[in-house]
């Protein structure tokens, strides 16, 4: 299958995964309007298997497709959450190649997905938000880390099978 | 590609354990930053950009502000909260508490947003909180 009927796909499965994660209620112990990284599923296949540039598109457009359907706040939280999520996948695959299974990469991930959302909300609401929230948003990044990186070893054959 | 990729290796065990390691370092040091500020905190009440309200959370009370009687705040223990609002989604709500300087809740659909700030820094310009 050609790579762009495939991110075609891929990015229908991020607006799903989105929607739902807008729809759940907001966390206990973290701040509102900060979101699960289910997404990061697709978006760290997409590093591996498609492209990094792809992986970037991929994320810019999904906060777009974010801001669309909930509003500038969520969409910006968005954008940052999953550009610095993507950048620092990538600098670990750089500097670490084969040595990192998918879950700590994940782990990085949603950690940074999580303190570029928060940092966001800090600036804009001017608090000093990332201080109070920084435990709780490093245990909850593991946790999703490990759900989305367990999540993303167990869809592999399926995502290699439609790809071909 | 990536055939080679190891599954969870004793590497990402120690980078997890590093990471709980510094997760459990910073809730040590709020924890005994929170124990030492003294109980002045105030929260501010924002309604469309500016500031209608400043209450103290010292003294429990249940009340609204004048300008929107359809939603409701409580403070409690030295927290505030939402307690009930006319907005379709309620995220106000369950928001919860909040009690720490810098916290915010906020009612989007209806402009307001709570925020607690320390006694000593109000004398700040704080008219344009959000676009400043």
């Amino acid at each position: 299958m050609k790579k762009t009927a495939f991110m075609g796909i891929m990015l229908a499965v991020i607006m799903v995964l989105s929607v739902l994660e807008h729809m759940l209620p907001p966390i206990p112990l973290m701040p509102p309007n900060v979101k699960l990284g289910l997404s990061n599923i697709i978006t760290m296949y997409c590093v591996f298997f498609i492209g990094k540039s792809h992986a970037v598109m991929l994320s810019v457009i999904k906060s777009a497709f974010v801001f669309l359907i909930r509003g500038p706040m969520s969409g910006f939280l968005s954008l940052s959450g999953g550009l610095l999520s993507i950048c620092v996948i990538v600098m670990l695959v750089y500097f670490f190649k084969d040595r990192l299974s998918f879950i700590t990469i994940s782990i990085f991930g949603a950690i940074s997905h999580n303190i570029g959302q928060i940092t966001t909300f800090s600036l804009i609401m001017k608090t000093n938000l990332i201080f109070y929230y920084f435990p709780i948003l490093l245990v909850s990044g593991i946790i999703m880390g490990i759900v989305t990186g367990t999540l993303l070893n167990v869809l592999l054959p399926v995502m290699h099978k439609v790809l071909r | 590609m990536e055939s080679n990729r190891r599954a969870f290796s004793r590497l990402d065990a120690l980078i997890v354990l590093g990471i709980l390691l510094i997760a459990l370092l910073f809730f040590i040091f709020r924890f005994i930053l929170d124990k030492s500020t003294p109980d002045t905190r105030e929260c501010s009440i924002i309604l469309n950009n500016t500031i209608v309200k400043t209450v103290s959370l010292q003294n429990d009370q249940v009340f609204s502000i004048s300008e929107n009687t359809n939603v409701v705040f409580e403070v409690r223990n030295n927290a505030i909260a939402f307690t009930s609002s006319d907005c379709p989604d309620k995220v106000c709500v369950q928001t919860g508490f909040i009690k720490h300087n810098g916290q915010t809740a906020a009612c989007l659909p209806n402009g307001i947003i709570l925020k607690i700030v320390s006694n000593e820094d109000l004398d700040e310009d704080q008219i344009d909180v959000i676009a400043n």
